[in-house]
């Protein structure tokens, strides 16, 4: 009972493992790249380089098609139909999907817009606010005259005496 | 010993809520002893938790497998040091080890400052209790890790084949001290915001802890990449997953945090951003546990789901509206001290800083959410893979990469156009140069060429910040050039413990950029063959079939050579685990600091050939590298100084002194 159990086991084990079949080409594994492994269990990984067998048999069904002469583009579009836009490691860049790109660089330029409305703002404050009016600015590099100058001056003022 | 650890989870919920309750009253009142007793009572919470995570352990050493989260997390045949890992293996355990860590860090938080911060600590102790009560709550009514089966079966499941590598053992405790971590400068800030004690006190009491949890998160992130990288086989370390980014984002945000603070500590500006920074990290740190652990995005590193989801969806909601509205009644007692008075200075430097890491954060974030936005309102489902994420963070993370070597050459207040022109000199002149050489070396993929220019002049600029503070030192106190540059790290820690950090920044982006460079291939071999990859040669000499009582080992030997010498056997091997019916992939790598000779084995056929995909990794040591200085930079900056020392020891004197 035990032998079969382990027999079954060995069965198994070989099951989920590719046996040793064709070397996957440079052309392949470039279409592959664009796509991702949609078995399940591997959670999208990129076709081109999951390690299951389902993936290895997706790899060898792009491989027989560039053989067979069908294009690359061609290729895609066909698991684009056949399992839908999911299949495509990035989103198409058209429609509604244009958002995934759109946005973190719109994102990006407000920020940077209202960071410079911000830092303006500031600039103007500082000019009308004579409270704000400190020392003149000075260049604090550690150990040069302006700033040794700038030291004593600051301790000359805190000193009560 | 379950029923002790299941009842000390029921009374540390009593304790924490006492904690709450009594710190607040107290704070109210200015009632000492009350405000005591809740800090006592917030250490009884830890030691009660602690009870709990010892029965849990006590049940999966002694695989008692009635207990049902030990059934599926652990068998007898793992390895001992699984068994302790096990512990944060699945979703009920690890948000008991969650609860846990918070304890610890409310004790040390209440047990460092018994003498200091007294107008924050009560408010910012009932804030972590409060936290704490969360968590024992999920625990006692969502996710019992104590619970029983009714009948005991013979032997676990055994914790997820996956999970059992070494690094494992450490990586998940190091992001959650990380992410727990997170939750004390975020008390402080509620602390500060209630109590208005809204100058910087709330600051220097959180700025180490958030250096000390940005600095574990940092080092968990690198792990993650180092286990993926050794154990899911495919060649690299980073894949953009949900679980991945959803730790980086508060890592970028806190990285922002602990840049901007600086601008407040100096020049008392930026009060209300720092606190909306901090509410954001922590904020991020509970939406990304909910979001690998709600099971609504799908990742390679989600290992523990379940129905928890809304209660951090909740829990994160009170969150955000809580102290958002609490930080609006504070505006007016948050208007900074200062202004801006140059646009070339350092304070710019750091809000441009934080412009690129919170656009960073937001890309990812966006990346991550979108396929789930898209799918609401299109309900068509798309993938957002890696190639997305590299495509909008390249840029961005060059931007960052030039901002972390500009930064240090500006400095505060004003810096003149002769003295911008004098810093920026040398490191240019390095870029231009690197740039031009790395061309000639026939380097033409415009981002790497870019970033290791970049790197250059990042590295440039450190060394002149080095070289001039080295030098103006040794100059005015007659010190040794050697001794002068000792002495300024050592009296300045936090400054030039920050540059060694950005020093492991130029490391981890030599090491992203090697990727450019990564070559692949994929051969069949027959037992005896050898095949030529790039410089090597390899010869696949035998496969060979074992098993322990765990699992079913396939393993392939071959001998790599280089240059005719022999380098190394390499042993890539296809593990079965009985129990779970679960394959996984150990890849054997041949490591020098020059690249990495990555290999797979594929599968094999009866005859004993066999399929295999090597991956030639450049430059991917330097990543480790990398995190190594990075953790030494940031506990050299978070190391107290002796000054900082003599006031510490002054605070307990005198609170000695008060005690009756």
């Amino acid at each position: 009972m035990q032998r079969l159990s382990l027999l079954s086991l060995s069965i198994l084990s070989a099951l989920l493992f590719v046996p040793a079949g064709a070397a996957t080409s440079e052309r392949t594994k470039e279409v592959a790249r664009s796509l991702v492994c949609l078995c399940g269990d591997c959670n999208r990984e990129s076709l081109a380089t999951c390690v299951c067998g389902y993936a290895a048999s997706q790899r060898e069904g792009i491989s027989t098609a560039l053989d067979a002469g069908t294009k690359p583009e061609e290729i895609i579009a066909e698991f684009v139909g056949t399992y839908g836009s999911v299949v495509l490691a990035i989103p198409p860049r058209k429609g509604y999907n244009l958002l995934a790109w759109i946005v973190p660089i719109a994102i990006m330029v407000i920020g940077g817009l209202i960071l410079r409305s911000v830092l303006l703002g500031w600039r103007r404050d500082q000019r009308s606010s004579a409270h704000y009016k400190a020392d003149p600015p000075v260049q604090e590099e550690a150990g040069t005259d302006a700033y040794k100058d700038r030291l004593r001056r600051d301790l000359n003022n805190f000193d009560p005496s | 010993m379950v029923d002790i650890g299941y009842f000390s989870l029921c009374l540390a919920l009593v304790a924490a809520a006492y904690s709450i309750v009594a710190s607040v009253a107290g704070a109210r009142r200015k009632h000492l002893a009350l405000i005591r007793s809740g800090e006592n009572s917030s250490l009884a919470v830890c030691g009660l938790l602690t009870v709990s995570v010892l029965a849990l352990w006590h049940a999966l050493l002694g695989h008692d497998f009635q207990v049902q989260y030990v059934a599926e997390n652990s068998n007898r045949a793992m390895p001992l040091l699984y068994v302790v890992a096990a512990l944060w293996g699945g979703q009920n355990g690890s948000l008991l080890f969650w609860g846990w860590l918070l304890s610890i860090y409310l004790a040390a938080l209440v047990l460092v400052n018994r003498g200091r911060y007294r107008v924050l600590m009560p408010y910012a102790v009932a804030t972590l209790a409060a936290t704490s009560f969360f968590f024992i709550l999920l625990n006692l009514f969502a996710a019992d890790p104590f619970k029983r089966l009714p009948l005991t079966p013979e032997d676990g499941r055994g914790l997820n084949p996956l999970l059992q590598h070494p690094i494992m053992a450490i990586h998940p405790p190091m992001l959650y001290l990380g992410m727990v971590g997170m939750s004390v400068p975020f008390a402080l800030a509620i602390a500060a915001l209630i109590s208005r004690q809204l100058d910087n006190t709330w600051v220097r009491a959180a700025r180490r802890w958030m250096l000390v949890s940005w600095t574990f998160l940092g080092a968990g992130l690198l792990l993650g990449g180092k286990w993926a990288y050794v154990e899911l086989g495919w060649g690299g370390y980073w894949g953009w997953d949900p679980v991945e980014n959803s730790s980086l984002m508060p890592w970028l945000v806190s990285t922002a945090f602990l840049h901007s603070i600086l601008v407040q500590e100096r020049k008392g500006m930026l009060k209300v951003w720092n606190m909306v920074l901090v509410i954001l990290v922590y904020s991020l740190c509970i939406f990304g546990t909910f979001l690998t652990r709600s099971g609504m995005v799908s990742s390679v590193h989600a290992f523990a789901r379940s129905n928890i989801g809304p209660f951090f969806a909740t829990f994160l909601c009170i969150l955000l509206v809580f102290s958002l509205c609490l930080l609006y009644t504070r505006l007016k007692d948050l208007r900074a001290e200062n202004r801006l008075e140059s646009f070339a200075s350092r304070e710019t430097a750091f809000l441009l800083n934080n412009w690129v890491l919170l656009g960073m954060c937001f890309a990812v974030f966006w990346g991550t959410l979108f396929p789930l936005i898209s799918e609401a309102i299109t309900s068509e489902q798309i993938t957002v893979g890696p190639p997305f994420f590299n495509q909008v963070n390249v840029p961005i993370g060059l931007i960052l990469l030039f901002l972390t070597g500009a930064g240090p050459l500006f400095a505060w207040r004003h810096t003149s156009t002769r003295n911008l022109r004098t810093n920026f000199s040398i490191p240019a002149a390095s870029t231009l140069f690197a740039a031009v050489l790395l061309w000639w070396l026939g380097v033409r993929d415009f981002y790497a060429l870019g970033s290791l220019a970049l790197c250059t002049f990042v590295v440039s600029s450190l060394g002149l910040e080095f070289h001039r503070g080295a030098r103006a030192r040794s100059n005015s106190t007659g010190e040794t050039y050697v001794l002068a540059l000792y002495r300024l790290t050592v009296k300045s820690r936090r400054r030039y413990g920050g540059y060694m950090v950005h020093l492991a920044i130029v490391m981890l982006f030599v090491g992203f950029t090697g990727k450019a460079f990564t070559t692949e291939k994929e051969f069949v071999l027959e037992l005896g063959e050898s095949t030529q990859v790039e410089d090597y040669t390899l010869t696949y000499e035998h496969l060979v079939h074992s098993e322990d009582a765990n699992k079913m080992v396939h393993t392939a030997s071959l001998a790599l050579f280089g240059g005719g010498e022999f380098l190394s056997t390499l042993l890539p091997e296809r593990h079965f685990y009985k129990n779970v019916d679960q394959g996984t992939t150990e890849v054997s790598i041949h490591s020098s600091l020059r690249e990495d000779f990555y290999l797979i084995m594929v599968g094999w056929s009866e005859d004993g050939s066999a399929k295999f995909q090597v991956y030639i990794n450049p430059l991917v040591n330097w990543v480790w590298a990398g995190g190594i200085v990075f953790v030494l930079g940031a506990l050299w900056s978070a190391w107290p100084t002796a000054r900082e020392r003599r006031l510490a020891a002054m605070d307990r004197v005198s609170v000695q002194s008060l005690s009756p």
